[in-house]
């Protein structure tokens, strides 16, 4: 039996010498009460705010008169409506390039159907390269930081 | 015989032998094996075109195996049973393709499922009692809740009647005042009843008069009916309503708390407005002693009769103000400055407010007279 | 972005399509001049908003920054918009379908027509303020039809199998409503499904149909038809259709659609008013209202007549076939309603009132 014990209590000593110990242990306060970064101010509204409810906590509501709440959805409605107008022109600028892209391509393809096949290579995959920089007539030095930290 | 024996192969030692006895292994059976219950009798109980009663059994079941159809309740261990006698019918539905149906037809030869469109065939079921005495018991009976408050209803129908008999009253006695002259005072007044209720409840003056004068004809034509009146006293008599409303509609009018008065004109009304404002000029100006207010108040009593309700609303709120406002008083205020300096405090009332544009607490003295009720 | 939009508004002169009431009817802008001003020109100068009624609130509300200025730029905008709408409007030969499109399309983003339709009353309409002539009301009224009346009302005609009972199903089009002025004076719409006290019913009912579609409202007639399918029959131990009120060739407005005894005349009656009178233990009686256009003649823009002489001595009120009926007399449900009856102790009141026999009584159990 006290064998036993003996052996368990040995199996311990090991245990804690490499494993850290679950159990919290209270020492003697080495801080004193008051040097704690918050002070009792912001504690108590921190204290507070844990009490309220998360709703309560929201911004209130905006209440806009009958006026008001006219003029916003006026407001809404014309900004909505004024980038649907630059989605179409952009959608038909874009349908336009395509359009002229395609025209000269068919015309490429009757010319030289060679630059034609070479100007279709599939680039799917293909990245921009990272390092390229606009060239200057005095480049830097050291082209590149590559241990730029923040 | 070797058949039975597995042979091990040790370290250079030799063999093993493990002896596996396979027909008779595990013949005395274990605990789990003997778990099983006596059958719940599972199963249809009543098969297509059988016919049944209300309430009888369809089929037992453990899940939705069968889904309850038309006229078939399901139970909590979804027994499908009769809701209506009638005839058994195994269906597939269009609408539930995964699902089978138990349904009752209502008649012999009728097909489920009933089309979508088509009016849902229907079993009335209540016997008619012939018996008169049971038949009066029967209509007599009341459910408990609507008996416990036929009291205080028929209490409530009474206090009516008595209060429109005493409204009936008050409007023949006007009539005879304002020397209006109709052949029937009761159809009068009948009427004047009910246009004041219809006012009450927000219809417009033409439509109220409108389903006034109706109510009354349609009242009179039943009557009429019941009684077999000829056509010509019928005619006579709804020509009599007509007139009698038309000359009512002429000479009374309602005022906005729904007090019967003589009939004014528009014109009339924008006339006694002007004059009732003219007199509330006259008396706001000079306001110094309570008997003011009181003349002042006393102005507005017949004001219902030709003001409407917000109009009227609207005048008291100006000339009964509780307190005057600040900007028309900035001249009394610099008098009151000059004569606190003279006469004793107690004529000034000292109140703080807070101010919004400086965001800070204004202390503010005010004459008396700007309060009202400080006169 | 939104600054060079400005700068071209002011160069060329910003248009006043919406501020123009020469041709614009007057429900297309705010009646109110307070509250007009404020909105357009801003309220800060007048001291607060006019819809506000009490001072104290006007002084101590805050209204969002900079919201009038940017309202300015984004009315010119609109307004701007607006008007070549308008000018491809008035072109000729252009489709009606197409032409109200357009309308809508020109008047739903003026502010004072959102205005006049969010802050109005849709139902007991003012002309001033929501004039259903007007294309865009009618949108607006139909899309504020759907998002709840016209769902309620599917959904009590389903559940309460009005529908395939009465018709085998509607597709509505029209808002109907229903009032009982002359029984009780009470000024109350009715609830599509309510259960109605005897005593409420015992005189006939007003309707209400509001069109929300293009119709040719001077051409169109109208039907309307009140049956209860729930009349005990005995003889087969189920139940009949009974035909409780009909009026036909009436003619309605957008505006002006309260049918009353103002709008029709004897002649317009199909079947006079049976009030319900249900019998005791008969259970409760749905009484559904069915709203039909009549046919009209596409070739000469005339509508179909229904002859009251020839139609009333073959209608059987006890035993009403409606379906029957529609199809022979070419009519188009567009709107329903419903309301249900029970027995209560004022039914014998109402027998005697229009001279019917004593009630039937039933046993209080189904066998």
């Amino acid at each position: 039996m006290l064998s036993v014990s003996c052996v368990k209590s040995n199996q311990k000593n090991i245990m804690t010498s490499w494993v850290k110990s679950l159990n919290q242990v209270r020492y003697k306060r080495t801080k004193s009460k008051g040097s704690s970064s918050i002070t009792p101010q912001t504690q108590r509204i921190i204290t507070q705010l844990s009490v309220l409810s998360a709703r309560k906590k929201q911004p209130k509501m905006l209440k806009l008169s009958k006026e008001d709440l006219i003029k916003h959805q006026t407001i809404q409605t014309a900004w909505n409506t004024y980038q649907d107008i630059l989605q179409n022109e952009r959608q038909t600028m874009l349908k336009l390039q395509y359009n002229k892209m395609d025209e000269a391509m068919t015309i490429l393809k009757d010319i030289s159907p060679k630059l034609y096949n070479q100007a279709n290579i599939d680039e799917s995959g293909k990245v921009f390269p990272m390092e390229m920089r606009v060239p200057t007539d005095y480049p830097p030095r050291k082209l590149w930081y590559y241990d730029y930290k923040k | 015989m070797l058949n039975g024996i597995i042979p091990f192969q040790l370290n250079k030692t030799g063999f093993l032998f493990t002896q596996i006895r396979t027909a008779t292994k595990k013949a005395a059976g274990s605990r789990t094996s003997m778990k099983d219950s006596a059958g719940r009798r599972l199963g249809p109980k009543k098969y297509n075109g059988q016919e049944v009663k209300t309430g009888q059994i369809l089929m037992r079941q453990r899940g939705t195996k069968f889904f309850p159809g038309e006229y078939v309740g399901i139970g909590k261990d979804h027994t499908l049973f009769a809701l209506e006698p009638g005839f058994v019918r195994y269906y597939l539905d269009p609408f539930h393709p995964k699902r089978k149906f138990i349904g009752i037809a209502l008649n012999k030869d009728a097909t489920l499922p009933t089309s979508h469109f088509e009016p849902t065939p229907r079993r009335f079921g209540h016997t008619l009692l012939d018996n008169s005495k049971a038949a009066q018991k029967e209509e007599g009976a009341l459910p408990r809740k609507e008996y416990l408050a036929s009291e205080s209803i028929k209490a409530e129908m009474e206090n009516r009647t008595e209060k429109r008999a005493a409204l009936k009253k008050s409007y023949q006695k006007l009539l005879k005042k304002l020397e209006i002259k109709v052949d029937d005072i009761n159809l009068a007044t009948d009427y004047l009843v009910r246009l004041r209720s219809c006012l009450r409840n927000g219809f417009l003056l033409g439509d109220a008069q409108f389903y006034s004068k109706r109510y009354i004809e349609m009242e009179y034509q039943l009557k009429a009916e019941k009684e077999g009146t000829d056509k010509d006293a019928r005619a006579t008599k709804l020509q009599e309503i007509d007139s009698t409303t038309a000359l009512l509609n002429s000479s009374v009018s309602f005022g906005n708390k729904f007090e019967l008065g003589a009939f004014m004109t528009e014109g009339d009304k924008t006339d006694a407005r002007e004059n009732l404002v003219k007199a509330l000029d006259e008396v706001h100006n000079n306001l110094t002693t309570k008997k003011d207010v009181k003349k002042l108040k006393d102005l507005f009593k017949d004001a219902s009769k030709f003001l409407t309700l917000s109009d009227e609303v609207h005048l008291r709120r100006v000339y009964l103000k509780p307190v005057l406002s600040e900007e028309v008083s900035k001249v009394e205020q610099v008098q009151t400055d000059e004569k606190s300096k003279t006469k004793s405090k107690s004529k000034n009332v000292v109140f703080k407010r807070f101010n919004y544009d400086t965001s800070k607490v204004d202390v503010i003295t005010r004459d008396k007279k700007a309060f009202l009720s400080k006169l | 972005m939104y600054r060079r939009l400005i700068h071209t508004s002011s160069v060329n002169k910003s248009s006043a399509v919406w501020s123009d009431f020469t041709s614009r009817s007057k429900s297309l802008g705010i009646s109110s001049a307070a509250i007009k001003k404020g909105i357009l020109s801003g309220d800060k100068v007048t001291g607060g908003p006019a819809s506000l009624k009490r001072k104290t609130n006007r002084m101590k509300y805050n209204s969002p920054e900079l919201i009038d200025e940017t309202f300015k730029t984004c009315y010119d905008f609109l307004q701007d918009r607006s008007e070549i709408t308008y000018k491809y409007v008035n072109k000729e030969s252009i489709k009606p379908t197409l032409k109200e499109k357009l309308l809508v399309k020109a008047e739903i983003t003026n502010p004072e027509v959102q205005y006049n339709f969010q802050f109005g009353d849709k139902l007991d309409n003012v002309t001033d303020v929501i004039d259903y002539n007007q294309p865009v009301y009618r949108y607006l009224g139909k899309k504020h039809w759907e998002s709840y009346k016209q769902m309620l009302l599917m959904q009590r005609l389903e559940s309460l199998r009005v529908i395939p009972d009465t018709l085998p199903t509607l597709v509505p089009r029209a808002a109907v409503e229903i009032k009982f002025p002359y029984s009780t004076g009470v000024n109350q719409w009715i609830e599509p499904g309510k259960i109605l006290s005897s005593g409420v019913t015992s005189l006939e009912p007003i309707f209400k149909i509001q069109e929300f579609e293009l119709v040719n409202s001077k051409e169109q007639l109208y039907t309307i038809l009140i049956v209860n399918p729930d009349e005990p029959d005995l003889m087969n131990d189920s139940f009949k259709t009974s035909l409780s009120y009909g009026l036909t060739n009436i003619k309605i407005d957008y505006n002006d659609n309260v049918v009353d005894s103002r709008k029709f005349f004897e002649r317009n009656i199909l079947a006079k008013y049976l009030p319900p009178v249900p019998e005791k233990n008969s259970g409760s009686q749905r009484f559904a209202i069915w709203v039909f256009r009549q046919h009209l003649n596409e070739a000469t823009g005339q509508c179909d007549i229904l002859d009251t002489d020839a139609i009333i001595p073959a209608i059987d009120r006890e035993n009403f076939d409606i379906r029957d009926f529609v199809q022979n007399n070419k009519l188009d449900p567009i709107g329903a309603h419903v309301w249900r009856s029970t027995w209560d102790s004022n039914v014998k009141n109402v027998r005697a009132q229009y001279n019917l026999p004593n009630g039937r009584v039933f046993s209080r159990v189904r066998v």
